[in-house]
């Protein structure tokens, strides 16, 4: 229902062009990824497979675009349809060449994946049930329609320094998540004037934030002028170095809240006096239903079915429907089927939902009982408990380059460990909110879950997939906090976990407000002790099913994983070889069997070697490429000093050798490495200076290039001298020599270029010269 | 790497030379290398690597010099007759350079203390001049997993492999010694006394290459010269998964020294 700016036309045909040219070479890769992502086109963890996001302004869509939605992918063979938990759509396994006919063909029926990823202003979401719900101050779909539409037709709006995320709620309970947007809005009202509390810098993923009250009234008229000062002060301050640091909220952890709202109201005020931004709100397709009471055949299953997925809207005698689908995953026929139904309800009759469902509104009471009839004809799941349908998985490790975990097979996990309970139970909490994501990233929004759970990798001598276990998140204006990490679980035990969760919280509920309170009053520490039971990971060798996730047929790994912003799981790997080494020591310490504290000291060798290899990619296969890779990667690069050399060889040469005459060094050696982990920055660069050989002259330590004097000294010794010089020296360091007139000259430069090193300069001084040679 | 200047000054063709330098130099500063047997081979062996600076050379031998010895053992001198030739040979060393630490051993290499003596060594050269005595050195050096030279001369030959842990062993070639009378030796059949020097000077080689960890060492094949006809030739293999010692069913688990075939060709 947005209005696509014409721009797009043209952009879709020069990204066909570009596509070519990739193909063909002319292109980059990474160029053409920076073109690629903010048009919504993201690579899959299959390389060569691609997903198309289209935008759907506060989830809005009509029943006659999702009709085309659903041929699209029927015809280009991209399905299941996957909606997202951001109000969104997806096109899954779609390969490159098919893309420019799928943006022509979206774009053919109103909607757009500019924006659908990359740094960009993402969908822009609104409650669910905005415009319908009783408890609302007024309905914010317009608002969020009229920002989207101003939004998407400036250019600037494609390169920020990050996303921008943003959200209206319809009152200040917040089902929108708009506190945890960059820009949230909760509808609220002053004098009977319409506005917005907004809210500044919230978000999920990594260093997560609730958003800071930036207003407590808007005039809602305004809302444009604070989305682009916003977005000045964004692409202004934002950190566009560093790209895990860039998110709104990083801004205020650097500046400050009071300085961030002080150069807002900068940007504002600037706006504000140049009065480009007047709202224009668009025309919403009004409900053509006629509202009527409820009848229905007294069924049981139509009973349970409306407790389960019915409400009742603020407009007497029309009800609100929910349609789930497993993971936000549709089948083409499936929503063919389904928009073929919903036509007649009219346009405005569809919204998508945040936990990745369609719910259905301005649905006449008279109606339910054929709506019902007609989902169970085409195959959707409403006979089962809400929440059976209400579990929220990112996509996870199976497409996603990032994911650590397959968290939609451990959610299918879930589900079916909860249909075992007594359908009952599940009907008690039927608003219970299990979110899971693949990795610390927050797509299953994990944080704002009653229980909520994050991918990560764990060690056990062997990689296993687990998951942190998140309690008590939630939003809205005063009450908005983060789940809280109450420990962690292999992805094996989970779904056991979650169901005795679910069945004594069921047991419990009666007593309390709601979950918070029923934490509040103990229940965190009830969860926690039901949790520490799976402290314990069988081994290996004990039970194999722990090193394999849901649904993967092969053993766990982060083989395939993108490098950046997973560095989480990459820093379980680390810490795991970390801790192993300071127990190692301690055993060490008190061992008094010599060939056991020499393989003790082996071990330490071993981990502090492989410790950081994952820092530089490199994933070894056996001990060798450990001890080998540790040598090239850390001691040949200066990262640790060149006296751990032999210990190290002699571990990839002798693994039973005599190491105890070794432990100083080999102690010397895990300091260093976890000196350097300590260094490490965000950027996986360490801080530590480089080791330098140690050097006699004091003289030489301070100053970068080396300098010697070598008149007088005959040939071949100014040579040998030389390169005694340079074997103290390291790769790129310059060192400048004095060398007589006659042979020298003639014989060192030429022995020294034979040696690989480079001769930058040589220069005639009265009767000598000085050669400047930097390290090969 | 703190070279004096008379270090600099001894080692300047070392330090000079690529693939050794400094660091080469460094490492075979740091060597320590066992010579089993201070014989014709070892002579050779002993002077190379004394002059080329290893830091510590063992030097094991139970004989004393004799007559016979001086036409090839050139480490030995006349006024040496009857000195012990560990003694003899440590203080030729001490002479060529004085940095060198010398260990000496005057006793003969046996399965009770062998052990003992190559743990304190990096490399180990094999000097002997009996087939038992070859073997069980070659079955320490591989239990104990220490890389060795093998080397071994009769009348106007030589041959010699070297091994380090993981390559094949000088039993994965012969399995065991030669049935008694069937390869004389040296104090029967004779031995020019240069071939002596050829072949210790390649041991010696091996050895430095080793310590400096460049360039292909002689493993998985044997080197075999004719010095009559002056004829090199080598010899691939592999290690043999049948090896008594090192295959995948090993028979020889505890060292010991072989029935020593008395020569009866005397």
């Amino acid at each position: 229902m947005y209005t696509i700016p014409n721009t797009l036309k043209r952009e879709i045909e020069a990204f066909s062009r570009e596509i070519t040219d990739f193909q063909s070479g002319t292109i980059e890769p990474v160029k053409f990824k920076a073109i690629r992502v903010p048009m919504g086109i993201y690579e899959q963890r299959n390389n060569g497979t691609y997903m198309v996001r289209a935008r759907c302004a506060a989830g809005v869509i009509s029943p006659a675009q999702l009709l085309g939605v659903a041929r699209i992918a029927a015809k280009h063979g991209c399905e299941p349809i996957h909606f997202t938990t951001r109000q969104e759509l997806q096109f899954h396994n779609v390969s490159l060449e098919q893309t420019p006919a799928i943006l022509a063909e979206l774009y053919d029926l109103g909607l757009s994946s500019r924006g659908g990823g990359g740094n960009t202003v993402r969908n822009i979401m609104a409650s669910e049930d905005a415009g319908i719900a009783t408890g609302e101050e007024f309905d914010v779909t317009p608002y969020a329609v009229a920002l989207t539409n101003t939004l998407i037709a400036e250019p600037d709006s494609w390169s920020l320094p990050r996303k921008y995320k943003i959200a209206f709620a319809g009152n200040e309970s917040d089902n929108a998540n708009a506190l945890f947007n960059d820009l949230g809005f909760l509808a609220t009202t002053l004098n009977g004037e319409k506005g917005f509390k907004v809210f500044l810098g919230g978000g999920l993923g990594s260093k997560p934030s609730a958003g800071n009250l930036l207003f407590d009234f808007l005039p809602a008229s305004d809302i444009l002028y604070v989305a682009e000062a916003v977005k000045q002060l964004f692409s202004e301050h934002g950190n566009r170095r560093n790209r895990h640091k860039a998110r709104i909220r990083y801004i205020f952890y650097k500046l400050g809240v009071e300085k961030v709202f002080e150069l807002f109201h900068g940007y504002f005020n600037q706006l504000k006096q140049e009065r480009k931004y007047p709202l224009n709100l668009p025309e919403m397709p009004a409900s053509t239903s006629q509202p009527n009471r409820l009848a229905h055949d007294g069924s049981r299953a139509f009973t349970l079915w409306a407790q389960r997925y019915v409400n009742e809207q603020r407009q007497q005698g029309l009800y609100s429907v929910e349609i789930p689908f497993e993971h936000g995953m549709a089948g083409a026929k499936t929503l063919e089927r389904l928009s073929q139904i919903l036509i007649p309800f009219g346009p405005g009759c569809l919204r998508l939902t945040m936990r990745q469902n369609i719910l259905l509104r301005n649905i006449p009471g008279d109606q339910l009982q054929s709506l019902f009839h007609l989902l169970n004809t085409i195959g959707i799941e409403i006979s089962s408990p809400r929440i059976l349908n209400s579990l929220v998985a990112c996509t996870g490790a199976d497409t996603c380059r990032l994911g650590i975990c397959l968290s939609k097979g451990a959610s299918k996990a879930i589900k079916s460990r909860l249909s075992t309970l007594d359908k009952l139970t599940l009907d008690k909490v039927s608003n219970f909110r299990i979110n899971l994501s693949g990795c610390p990233n927050s797509c299953g929004q994990h944080q704002v879950a009653n229980l909520g759970f994050y991918g990560r990798a764990s060690r056990n001598e062997r990689l296993y997939p687990a998951y942190y276990v998140t309690l008590g998140g939630q939003t809205g204006w005063g009450i908005a906090r983060l789940g809280e990490m109450i420990g962690q679980i292999s992805a094996r035990d989970l779904p056991v976990f979650a169901a005795e969760v679910i069945e004594l919280y069921a047991s419990r509920k009666e007593a309390y407000d709601g979950f918070d309170s029923y934490l509040q009053a103990g229940g965190e520490k009830e969860i926690g002790q039901l949790l520490k039971k799976y402290d314990e990971v069988p081994s290996f060798e004990e039970d194999k099913n722990y090193y394999f996730d849901w649904g993967a047929q092969e053993l766990f790994s982060l083989t395939g994983k993108g490098q950046a912003e997973c560095s989480a799981g990459m820093f379980d790997m680390i810490d795991f070889d970390r801790d192993f080494i300071l127990e190692l020591q301690k055993k060490i310490k008190e061992s008094f069997h010599e060939t056991a504290t020499s393989q003790l000291l082996y071990e330490v060798v071993f981990h502090a070697s492989r410790m950081l290899l994952v820092t530089r990619g490199i994933e070894p296969k056996n001990r060798e490429e450990v001890f080998t890779a540790f040598k090239d990667d850390f001691i040949r690069e200066g990262h640790v000093d060149m006296k751990f050399g032999p210990v190290v060889q002699l571990a990839l040469k002798n693994p039973e050798g005599n190491f105890q005459e070794y432990q100083g060094l080999i102690f010397e050696l895990a300091s260093s490495v976890i000196e350097l982990y300590n260094s490490m920055d965000d950027s996986l660069q360490f801080k530590v200076k480089q080791v330098k050989p140690k050097s006699e002259s004091p003289e030489n330590e301070a100053q970068e290039k080396r300098f010697k004097d070598f008149r007088g000294v005959a040939c071949p010794m100014n040579f040998v001298k030389t390169k005694i010089e340079l074997a103290q020296m390291h790769s790129g360091e310059f060192l400048e020599i004095l060398l007589d007139d006659g042979a020298p000259i003639n014989n060192v430069p030429g022995s020294v270029r034979g040696e690989g090193h480079d001769v930058s300069e040589v220069k005639n001084v009265e009767n000598y010269w000085s050669v400047l040679i930097r390290k090969k | 790497m703190n070279f004096t200047e008379e270090q600099i000054e001894r080692y300047s063709r070392h330090l000079i030379l690529q693939n050794v330098g400094v660091e080469g130099q460094q490492r075979i500063m740091e060597g320590k290398v066992l010579v089993v047997g201070a014989g014709g081979l070892g002579s050779p062996v002993a002077l190379y690597l004394a002059a080329a600076g290893v830091g510590t050379i063992g030097l094991i031998d139970g004989d004393v010099v004799d007559r016979t010895n001086l036409q090839r053992q050139v480490i030995h001198f006349t006024a040496d007759l009857n000195v012990p030739k560990v003694e003899s040979a440590a203080n030729k060393i001490k002479l060529i350079n004085p940095e060198v630490k010398v260990n000496t051993y005057k006793t003969l290499l046996m399965p009770d203390n062998a052990f003992e003596i190559i743990n304190d060594y990096d490399f180990i050269i094999d000097g002997t001049d009996n087939f038992p005595t070859k073997f069980m050195v070659n079955d320490a050096c591989v239990m104990a997993q220490k890389p060795f030279s093998h080397g071994g001369i009769l009348r106007f030959e030589g041959q010699t492999m070297t091994y380090v842990p993981g390559s094949a062993c000088y039993r994965c070639v012969f399995g065991g010694p030669p049935p008694k009378d069937a390869v004389p030796s040296c104090s029967q059949a004779g031995v020019l006394g240069s071939i002596a020097g050829m072949l210790g000077t390649i041991q010696a080689t091996e050895a430095l290459k080793y310590l400096v960890g460049t360039g292909d060492l002689l493993t998985n094949r044997m080197l075999i010269f004719d010095a009559l006809k002056m004829k090199f030739r080598e010899v691939n293999f592999t290690p043999n998964k049948n090896c008594k010692l090192c295959g995948e069913h090993p028979e020889i688990k505890t060292l010991e020294m072989e029935e020593m075939p008395a020569c009866d060709l005397h």
